[in-house]
């Protein structure tokens, strides 16, 4: 897995967001269309891309995609 | 355009915020008046108590109700009806929860029978493509009461915009079928009048059924066509003297059995048929002609062909979901194939006349002006979605939208039109919103007869009659309506703006020159 596969997960949860915007560094937690139901879907195809059932505490203590990829990535090994 | 959802569960995740609002957790006190539409989607509630899970399954009905009573009736209403997704039987003979379920469904396909501006949608037709294990996922369940997994979110939203295209009456209109090893097994060239496989014992018997299958399609209104390199002779004599064929000459309308390439044959087709390419699909068990067409057309649908005759019945199945099933289909629509044919024979007439008046005259046109009513208004929200050459703005409308207009003083008159060959059905409407006139469409079967002006003409001496004068009009250019581009302009109406290729006209009818040729029968109903 390379981030930009969990940028392209993470851009899909959105509907009015333009994904050109998300990189590494992006904080997420501050974007307008972030919310609770935003980290549901989140995990929902985070489990579905990469086989990791994150809690949604785990994506709470991250501040930008760098952090969530190594949240993930960690689970991956 | 905002639909408003009434929900019991977190569905948020197959739905999204951008056009949705959404009610709270199996509450119905806030009525939205000003929604454009609403959505009613509740699910079987998780309890463990039999009793109580009948008693809230009845309190959805009653909410169901109260709400449809209380919600404006003009506009969309969508229900889902329910499945339970985690059934529990304690014991096997006890049917409550069943028995309420149904007739909660019940109620959702009565309260559509007697309001058209409700549809239904059947969850079922989603939930039956996944095991339980995939419908639920209790993690999200309990973080965020959604009792569909959201892991299927993305399926789901495939699957429901597929649904609002089938309630928008969106579908293919035309089979372009191959003969050999697709209608029948084995070659004709080859094995003979007798020697192909149709009927009788397996494989002519997966055959049979499956032109049984387009025979039933064909009777709810697709048109059947053949493409197939043969001798056209050879497959006339099988048509006529294979006494197991279901399928013969007259149910298809229009046939290209030739040795040219099938490119050149499909667009002939669609030329002869008036209808787009985009609304064609081609069988053929060749992979080779299949890659044919879909690099010469990419907008035909070239579905892989079954390998073995067995998968014909699976076959048909998935061409029915995939291109052809429609939320309903009206009288016109199953005529279809009659007045194709009618309209080729019509074809082969016009050669017989020199001039294209004389021919008109010939034909005995008939021309009844009938203003939207219950029965017909269905026929003109589907033409206004399906007709795209002859279409002067090309706004797209569903009944339930038409009805709110004609509840805001529009009016709305729709062409039933018949000639010495046939009823061509209700092929046209116009659509006025007091002087203005937002609509004008034909259907491109009855085009060349000059019937359009002949209808627009009587529109506006009737308008005319009432003591109008000054009348407005637009064209809209569409990628496909080009053949209008200059309709008004040849029918007395002057331009007064122009931008981008839409003009918006005037004509004033005290200048007009409204007659019509006396060889239409012209009445109103």
């Amino acid at each position: 897995m390379y981030i930009n596969d969990l940028i392209a997960v993470f851009a899909s949860c959105f509907e009015q967001t333009d994904s050109s915007i998300f990189s590494p560094s992006t904080e997420f937690q501050d974007l307008d269309e972030w919310s609770s139901l935003t980290a549901t879907i989140l995990v929902a195809k985070i489990e579905s891309a990469f086989g990791v059932e994150l809690e949604t505490e785990d994506i709470r203590e991250c501040d930008t995609l760098q952090e969530l990829f190594d949240v993930v990535k960690n689970y991956m090994q | 355009m905002k639909l408003f959802i009434f929900r019991n569960n977190t569905v948020e995740q197959f739905f999204g915020n951008k056009e949705y609002d959404y009610s709270g957790y199996d509450d119905i006190s806030y009525l939205p008046t000003d929604s454009d539409g609403y959505i009613w989607f509740y699910q079987v509630p998780v309890t463990f108590d039999i009793a109580q899970k009948c008693e809230i399954l009845n309190s959805y009905k009653e909410k169901l109700q109260y709400v449809v009573n209380r919600l404006p009736k003009g506009k969309p209403f969508i229900l889902f009806t329910m499945v339970d997704l985690f059934p529990i039987s304690y014991s096997l003979d006890d049917f409550a929860v069943v028995r309420s379920i149904n007739s909660y469904n019940e109620l959702c396909w009565d309260l559509a029978d007697t309001n058209s501006n409700i549809k239904i949608i059947e969850l079922a037709d989603f939930t039956n493509n996944f095991v339980e294990k995939d419908l639920i996922h209790w993690r999200f369940y309990f973080n965020s009461q959604t009792y569909l997994s959201p892991m299927i979110a993305d399926e789901f939203k495939t699957w429901f915009s597929k649904q609002l295209d089938k309630i928008a009456l969106k579908r293919k209109k035309c089979l372009v079928l191959d003969l050999d090893n697709t209608l029948w097994g084995g070659v004709l060239g080859e094995d003979g009048v007798e020697g192909i496989e149709i009927g009788g014992e397996y494989p002519g018997k997966a055959f049979l059924y499956w032109q049984n299958a387009l025979k039933s399609l064909k009777d709810q209104g697709v048109i059947l066509t053949v493409c197939s390199k043969n001798n056209e002779a050879d497959v006339i004599e099988v048509w006529e003297k294979n006494p197991f064929l279901v399928l013969r000459k007259d149910d298809f309308a229009a046939i290209r059995i030739n040795w040219n390439n099938k490119a050149e044959n499909i667009a002939d087709l669609a030329k002869e048929l008036n209808i787009g390419l985009d609304s064609m699909v081609f069988i053929d068990d060749n992979p080779t002609e299949r890659e044919l067409i879909n690099q010469s057309f990419p907008m035909v649908e070239t579905p892989d062909f079954p390998l073995k005759p067995y998968q014909l019945p699976a076959f048909f199945k998935e061409l029915i979901n995939r291109y052809f099933s429609v939320y309903s289909i009206t009288d016109e629509d199953r005529k279809k194939t009659e007045q194709y044919l009618a309209n080729s024979q019509r074809v082969q007439e016009q050669t017989k006349y020199a001039d294209i008046e004389s021919f008109i005259k010939s034909l005995e046109i008939k021309i009844d002006i009938i203003p939207a009513d219950d029965f017909n208004l269905p026929r003109i929200a589907q033409m206004t979605q399906k007709t795209n050459q002859f279409n002067l703005t090309t706004h797209r409308y569903t009944d339930t939208e038409l009805n709110q207009r004609i509840n805001d003083g529009w009016k709305i008159y729709c062409i039933s039109v018949s000639d010495r060959f046939g009823d061509s059905g209700i092929t046209g409407c116009i659509m006025l919103d007091g002087n203005r006139i937002d609509t004008l469409l034909l259907s491109c079967r009855i085009l060349g007869k000059n019937i359009e002006c002949a209808f627009v003409k009587t529109i506006l001496a009737l308008l005319k009659s009432e003591g109008k004068s000054i009348i407005e009009a637009d064209y809209i250019p569409s990628k496909r309506n080009a053949q209008v581009a200059d309709f008004y302009d040849k029918n007395g109406f002057a331009v007064i703006e122009e931008s981008d290729g839409a003009k918006h006209y005037v004509i004033d009818l005290n200048n007009a020159s409204l007659a019509v040729p006396e060889y239409y029968t012209i009445k109103f109903a």
